[in-house]
């Protein structure tokens, strides 16, 4: 359990790009998430987060993707978490949020649901 | 230093200053050299014209008898070519007469031929005054000089003519040059050869500065430098042997100051050995103490013996003095009192006796402010004595007010010669179910306020236990250790602050109609201190480094223990981030990200049901698997989070900022949180897990 945290990007569709994290989003990774998040979503545009590879999800992480949200609605963008691993899925259920941050459940799901609004 | 040589290029002091005089004797050989090439070709060539003019004034003056004869030639020719053969540098010598034919010649041919000077000659300025008559002409090539031949009587005869090459002149002055190039190269071989003389002699002192230094760097600090020099670098030897000197004794005043951290540490581990481990309870009585030691090891005491009829012997004493020697006489107290318990029905008859065994070991100055009673925990009837000690606090639970017993005798050895039986009288007070006794040390009372010079005072402690009195000792104890931590701030205290409370039938009297509510935590209670050892009698274990990395292992730990594996998914994910916040929180906050320190957890699976402890998980079914409690210790800065709000994530400032949700992960997925922090086994955690209650908790949250 002691693997280290990675985030993969993924193609750009549209005004969308996509993002794979991997590994723990704990306080001492969720800083790398928010800079790295911050950079990949273009200006004004979304950003679709794929969490499927979660394996752990701490409260700093949590506060990392509020912060994303909160940026990329400010910026007249989103953020969709597509798909959620079901440890991060929990923490997210314990906290309610699961009904304040959008979540699809596959990149595709995502990406139509942006195209069609 | 010697490693330091390794590392970095060294450039020596003597190639460079060498390099420098080379460079500016050159430079000044150059310079001067060229100025001295001008004025020399000046010089030469002013002294050439002139020697010239002289040349060529002497054939004129010799040519004048010739040129008057009938053949001036047979004279003039041998003149002439002698004249020429003696001086090669000469082009020509012409004498001509005055119809300008050649009447001398060292060539015999040109004899009588008209005199044609060489053509595109032009006269030459001379600064040399020349005789009426005589000219200066030239080229590039020739110099030529022409003098006129005249009788005595002044009458013109002819001319006489002495050309010379130019080159001669260049020759000259290369010779002069190569002259001045030699004596140049005398000069700089000089000047390097003094140069490198005199860096040597300044040399030889850095040496033995570095040599010392590195003595000093090797931790000889007693041999000093010995330098005999009149330059700065004499005043840098000094300079170096009074640091050698000052460092010696910076190093003596740390092996000191070591030496009384291990003589402090010594007197703390004797301190915490001499104080009960954790409460002692008889029949209807809880008897509890708290001890939070000063920087320095205050001597602080308090200690609760069985007596042989029932009776509990509680005392509270704080001897005067910090440091080895308040421990030893706290040491000596403690021993005392366990062979005079039995023997004494009266505590003020024991104080006297005691400072009579006391005696002489009792330093002249010293003294020991104490308070010692006997309690039967049957009926709650306490018959005390209080030698100079704090007043008595009682918080009666009937009228949920404090009764003060103030007054008392003088303290144990204040005043030698019998005096202290005199001051000293027995008092008796009752405590009813639900009161609370407390008394403390002055380290409580005086605790000074962070960054002020206010003392806590015995009307604030009053007023924590009239809040708190009906929370029982527990509650009493957690409070003035909080009101005081908020008061002084998390620093080591001035003095020993030390409590002690006794409770009659406080917690067997606490309604059972008080199990507490889901999602409402911090009142886990039953007593951390017997928790905590049970814990560690039966619970599984996981001690874990104060790293943020290492925290991740708790997914492995949570999998081994008991019954926790059987939980769903969702249950253990929401299990491990809120023990991953709780731990993290002690990891940031309690130790500041210490790596050198640790923290435990256990995990008590089931409930403690029915082993008689004063606890609220008595009532806790245990016929469930997954339910249970997790207890935390840790020796950090004793924190509390505060009491938890539910995050509103309603609020967009709460998603801007994106922090602190680590309190709603554990108490949303606990049942039950209480924080006890500066107890005398450390901070202790208490969190109560049980799957199906916290997904109530969950949905009532979710509701809101």
């Amino acid at each position: 359990m002691s693997e280290s945290f990675t985030t993969v990007m993924g193609e750009r569709r549209g005004r969308a790009v996509v993002m794979r994290a991997r590994g723990r989003l704990d306080a001492r990774t969720s800083p790398l998430l928010l800079q790295r998040a911050e950079q990949a979503r273009p200006a004004g545009g979304h950003l679709v987060l794929n969490l499927a590879e979660v394996s752990f999800l701490s409260s700093a992480g949590v506060g990392a993707l509020m912060v994303l949200a909160e940026k990329a609605r400010q910026d007249g963008g989103s953020l969709r978490l597509a798909p959620v691993s079901a440890a991060a899925r929990s923490v997210l259920g314990v906290l309610n949020l699961d009904r304040f941050l959008t979540i699809d459940g596959s990149e595709d799901e995502a990406i139509s649901a942006l195209e069609a609004a | 230093m010697i490693s330091a040589n390794r590392r970095r290029r060294i450039v020596s002091m003597r190639l460079v200053v060498t390099s420098v005089t080379v460079g500016l004797t050159t430079a000044a050989v150059v310079s001067v050299g060229a100025l001295a090439e001008r004025s020399a070709r000046r010089t030469l060539t002013r002294e050439i014209e002139m020697r010239l003019v002289l040349e060529a004034r002497y054939l004129a003056l010799t040519s004048a008898g010739a040129l008057l004869s009938e053949l001036p030639e047979l004279t003039l020719h041998p003149l002439v070519r002698e004249m020429q053969t003696e001086r090669p540098e000469l082009a020509f010598v012409v004498v001509a007469d005055h119809r300008g034919a050649i009447q001398g010649h060292a060539d015999a041919r040109r004899l009588g031929t008209p005199w044609t000077p060489p053509a595109g000659l032009r006269p030459v300025g001379t600064s040399m005054r020349l005789e009426p008559g005589e000219s200066l002409l030239g080229d590039k090539h020739l110099l030529v000089v022409q003098a006129p031949v005249t009788s005595v009587v002044g009458q013109r005869l002819g001319t006489a003519v002495v050309g010379m090459r130019r080159s001669y002149i260049g020759a000259a002055v290369a010779s002069a040059r190569r002259q001045q190039l030699l004596f140049l190269a005398g000069l700089l071989a000089l000047g390097v050869a003094l140069a490198l003389v005199v860096m040597t002699a300044l040399l030889r002192p850095i040496g033995a500065l570095r040599a010392g230094l590195e003595r000093i760097g090797r931790g000889d600090l007693d041999t000093p430098l010995r330098l005999r020099d009149r330059t700065e670098l004499g005043l840098l030897a000094d300079a170096v042997n009074d640091m050698a000197g000052q460092l010696k004794a910076a190093q003596r005043e740390l092996v000191e100051k070591e030496r009384l951290a291990r003589e402090l540490e010594l007197a703390r581990d004797i301190q915490q050995r001499l104080l009960p481990a954790g409460p002692r309870t008889a029949g209807g009585c809880v008897v509890r103490g708290a001890h939070r030691a000063a920087a320095e090891v205050g001597g602080d005491y308090y200690d609760v013996l069985p007596l042989p009829d029932g009776r509990l012997a509680i005392t509270i004493a704080d001897v005067s003095g910090k440091g080895l020697g308040g421990c030893l006489l706290m040491s000596m107290l403690s021993s005392l009192l366990r062979a005079l318990k039995t023997e004494h029905g009266s505590p003020s008859a024991l104080l006297v006796a005691l400072e009579g065994l006391l005696g002489d070991a009792l330093p002249q100055g010293s003294f020991i402010t104490m308070f010692y009673g006997l309690l039967d925990p049957e009926t709650g009837r306490l018959v005390y004595a209080s030698a100079g000690h704090s007043p008595v606090l009682v918080y009666r639970a009937a009228e949920s007010r404090v009764e003060t017993f103030t007054g008392g005798g003088i303290p144990v050895g204040a005043l030698r010669g019998g005096l202290l039986a005199s001051t000293l009288k027995d008092s008796v007070l009752e405590l009813r179910p639900g009161d609370v006794l407390v008394q403390y040390t002055d380290g409580v009372s005086e605790a000074f306020k962070a960054g002020g010079d206010e003392q806590f005072g015995l009307e604030r402690v009053q007023q924590v236990v009239r809040q708190h009195g009906a929370k029982g000792c527990d509650g009493v104890i957690a409070a003035l250790t909080q009101a005081l931590l908020a008061w002084a701030g998390g620093d080591a205290p001035h003095d020993d602050e030390t409590l002690l409370v006794v409770g009659r039938g406080v917690e067997a009297a606490a309604p059972a109609a008080r199990e507490p509510v889901a999602s409402r935590p911090g009142v886990v209670r039953g007593d951390p201190l017997v928790l905590l050892e049970r814990a560690q009698r039966e619970g599984c274990a996981w001690t874990v480094p104060a790293e943020l990395e290492r925290l991740a292992e708790l997914h492995g730990w949570l999998d081994r223990c008991p019954h926790l594996r059987d939980l769903d998914a969702q249950g253990f994910a929401t299990l491990e981030s809120a023990l991953y916040e709780a731990c993290a929180n002690i990891v940031e906050h309690g130790y500041r990200n210490d790596r050198s320190q640790t923290l435990e957890v256990w995990w008590l699976p089931g409930a403690a049901e029915g082993d008689g402890e004063p606890s609220g998980l008595r009532s806790w079914a245990a016929s469930r698997v997954c339910r249970g409690l997790f207890v935390v210790r840790d020796r950090g800065f004793p924190f509390s989070p505060g009491r938890w709000q539910p995050t509103d994530f309603g609020d967009r400032n709460v998603w801007k900022q994106g922090r602190g949700f680590g309190l709603d992960i554990i108490h949303r997925t606990m049942c039950e949180v209480a924080y006890h922090p500066g107890t005398t086994a450390g901070n202790i955690t208490l969190m109560r897990f049980d799957p199906a209650r916290a997904r109530e908790a969950k949905k009532e949250i979710g509701h809101v």
